[in-house]
């Protein structure tokens, strides 16, 4: 008889998730998953002007500000056939190239780690063994004992308080942690420095975009940041010097400490190379345009799919295969429900016919989530690290290939571990350790060309609406932390009729389709072992993988019955 | 001692956007300085975790679900807080829950943490608060800043 287990919602994501999986034998047989998503955005942007859009869509995303902007402000780019000046596709992949690598950062280490990191366990650690396995991995400036012994005790304080109960925030003690007290006490150390790391390394964004959250400086045809050598209001030495500081401080502790733990973690875990592989779709837009021909033009991370995990064809993306099915999701398309819909074309009429809360299970013969169903040609894809990297690896793209050939060779493996939750993992290390070496000669591109006298942030040729057809549509890609990121726009009378954004986490947690393939979170639970079904970590352990962010999913919720008496009603 | 209020919610969802938009009413009126500052967080995770970790005195605005009626306006501190993260009240908790998690394994949780929250009437993709939220938006705010100036004149020692 098999048991039906609910996660709900899986914690420590951005956003609100639930997972029904089906047990059998100790082993999910069957999983769903359902989520709140947004929904009806065409509604806010409806009849307004275009070049406005990304100011909206950035706060679609409550994590990645930056994603959502560049996506909508290339998508009306496309539309209005603008080219972008060279400099302002430089700063704008220095924009996009931290932002990949701080959230990386913050994925691993804040959202994912505890997965694999027992801080309890880091109590029984010997110092001095932590200082020698630090000084074993890498030449980090933090390995004395001391520095560990510190650790230790911030975490001994913390476990006197006694909230650091089994459920606060990780599966303690749990018979699926394997890691040597003296790895566990160097990973919550790492926990620690990556928290002051990620919002130092974030203040490029602030150099960059005037503020940060929410940078001010995107622009439809550029960017809005001057560029002056000589001017002390623009992008000038002084500034360059501050971002190449924290590009350097970032390269670091990528090769130095992330890297390094992600190889030092892998041999206790390696069983999760066979698990989570779900299906071996994958897609990927391509990212960072470095020609002066712009973008999509000449761009570093290649684009592609690869299907059923065959490395040996890459198949080049075109947007018009890319279409949404609401079979199992709570809307209702005009025309019915067994076809899907590309963007351009795009609806979201909600129709919840959920059961009403509280409830025990969703019907998922039924409609069961807010996300749709995106598919390539009829496909499921995965979309993110992973799926740049597996693209990348195909085709034969130089510094990914040399980062996965890297570790494989550390861990004598071959690449068929890559289609795994642990893969999944460490994708997003090793684009980490491309993109900070990669960094640097984005800096380099910008500050020659404005020694060549261009000074160029912004093309204005088609700022003036007269200037725009009565009719226009377009798309605007971009490979966000999390994936392939798409915004369709369709402009009629220089305002906006119709806008559709296809997020990553819509691909990956999708439903469900009209063909009854299973999305990607779904495929990838299949056949994990749970060594504990009250405790299911090893559910979190692969859907936390994909680096879920259901923020734009915003929902609220049900206090539980002992909240509602802690409240005082003003 | 640093103050920080900080507003959470999505612009884009009406009433959900109540802390955020309260927030941002809140800046009209007071300047950000040395030891103070106000923050519109949206629906931020741990972007939000510098400004947590350099408060001494924290002021949380949100939106709630509790069934209350629509509007009314609550107020939760000292040990119930747990029960809110706990329960994750809104979306937002949950990267609060992991950000004050992580500020307290860090040892720079505030000492002082109050939760502000308006019950939501409902929640739907638009930028117009809902009428009986919109109605109560203003008492949400004087609630604030009674709080505020009550921080303002507030000395760890004394209290502690």
């Amino acid at each position: 008889m098999a048991n039906k287990i609910v996660v709900d919602p899986i914690t420590r994501i951005e956003g609100h998730l639930r997972i029904e999986a089906k047990v059998e034998n100790g082993k999910i047989v069957d999983a769903w998953s359902s989520s709140t998503m947004f929904r009806g955005i065409e509604k806010i942007l409806q009849g307004r002007d275009p070049r406005d859009a990304w100011f909206y869509t950035q706060r679609f995303c409550g994590v990645c500000t930056t994603v959502h902007s560049i996506a909508s402000i290339r998508a009306v780019e496309n539309a209005l056939g603008i080219k972008v000046p060279y400099n302002a596709e430089m700063l704008r992949n220095i924009i996009m190239g931290i932002q990949n690598v701080q959230d990386h950062v913050i994925h691993f280490y804040h959202l994912h780690a505890l997965d694999w990191v027992d801080i309890v366990s880091a109590l029984k650690a010997d110092p001095r063994k932590t200082a020698a396995l630090q000084q074993s991995v890498s030449d980090w400036k933090y390995s004395s004992a001391d520095y560990f012994k510190s650790v230790q005790d911030k975490i001994g304080a913390f476990a006197n308080t006694g909230r650091l109960g089994p459920f606060s925030n990780g599966y303690w003690g749990h018979p699926a942690m394997k890691l040597p007290p003296e790895v566990n006490l160097m990973g919550v150390a790492h926990y620690l420095e990556a928290l002051n790391l990620q919002k130092e390394i974030i203040k490029i964004h602030a150099i960059l975009g005037s503020k940060n959250p929410h940078p001010q400086t995107f622009l439809v045809g550029g960017m809005a940041i001057p560029v002056d050598p000589n001017s002390q209001n623009a992008l000038n030495a002084a500034k360059i010097a501050e971002i190449n500081k924290y590009i350097q401080m970032a390269d670091e502790f990528v090769k130095k400490v992330y890297v390094p733990d992600v190889l030092a973690v892998a041999p206790y875990y390696l069983d999760w190379t066979k698990y989570g592989a779900g299906h071996l779709n994958y897609l990927a837009y391509g990212e960072f345009p470095e020609t002066q021909s712009g973008y999509p033009d000449g761009l570093w991370i290649p684009g592609g799919i690869v299907k059923d995990g065959d490395l040996k064809n890459v198949i080049d993306v075109d947007h018009n295969k890319i279409t949404e099915y609401v079979t199992h999701s709570w809307y209702d398309y005009t025309g019915g429900d067994a076809t899907a819909k590309h963007p351009y074309d795009g609806e979201q009429n909600a129709n919840y016919t959920g059961p009403k809360p509280p409830y025990d299970y969703l019907n998922t013969d039924e409609k069961y989530s807010w996300v749709k169903a995106p598919r390539y040609d009829d496909a499921p894809m995965e979309v993110g690290p992973l799926a740049r990297m597996v693209v990348g690896y195909a085709r034969g793209h130089k510094e990914i290939t040399g980062a996965i050939e890297y570790t494989l060779s550390e861990l004598n493996a071959g690449a068929e571990i890559l289609f795994s939750t642990l893969g999944r993992t460490a994708a997003r290390a090793l684009e980490s350790l491309i993109t900070v070496d990669r960094m640097p000669k984005w800096m380099d591109m910008l500050v020659n060309n404005i020694k060549t006298g261009d000074y160029e942030t912004h093309n204005p040729e088609k700022w003036d609406p007269e200037s725009w057809p009565t009719n226009a549509r377009g798309y605007g890609f971009h490979e966000a932390p999390r994936g392939a990121l798409g915004h369709w726009v369709v402009i009629e009378n220089k305002n906006i009729k119709n806008y559709q954004a296809v997020v990553p986490t819509t691909w990956n947690a999708s439903p469900r389709d009209a063909n009854e393939q299973r999305g990607q979170y779904e495929q990838s639970l299949i056949g994990t072992p749970l060594a504990d079904p009250e405790r299911p970590l090893e559910i979190l352990r692969t859907i936390h993988s994909f680096d879920p962010c259901l923020a734009c999913a915003v929902h609220i919720y049900d206090g539980k019955g002992d909240l509602k008496s802690k409240v005082k009603v003003l | 001692m640093n103050i920080c209020v900080l507003g959470l919610g999505n612009l884009l969802m009406n009433d959900d956007a109540a802390g955020a938009l309260t927030a941002k009413e809140l800046q009209k009126e007071f300047d950000n300085s040395d030891n103070f500052k106000i923050i519109e967080g949206g629906t931020l995770g741990m972007d939000l975790l510098h400004f947590i970790q350099w408060a001494d005195y924290l002021i949380i605005i949100d939106s709630v679900q509790l069934d209350l009626e629509p509007g009314s306006v609550v107020k939760i501190e000292g040990k119930n807080l747990d029960y809110v993260f706990q329960n994750k009240l809104s979306p937002h908790q949950m990267g609060m829950k992991d950000i004050l998690f992580a500020s307290e394994l860090s040892g720079d949780l505030p000492k002082r943490i109050v939760f502000y929250g308006i019950q939501v009437e409902n929640i739907e993709m638009d930028m117009k608060l809902s009428t009986k939220v919109s109605a109560n938006i203003s008492k949400l705010k004087n609630e604030v800043i009674k709080e505020i100036k009550c921080a303002k004149n507030f000395t760890f020692e004394e209290k502690l």
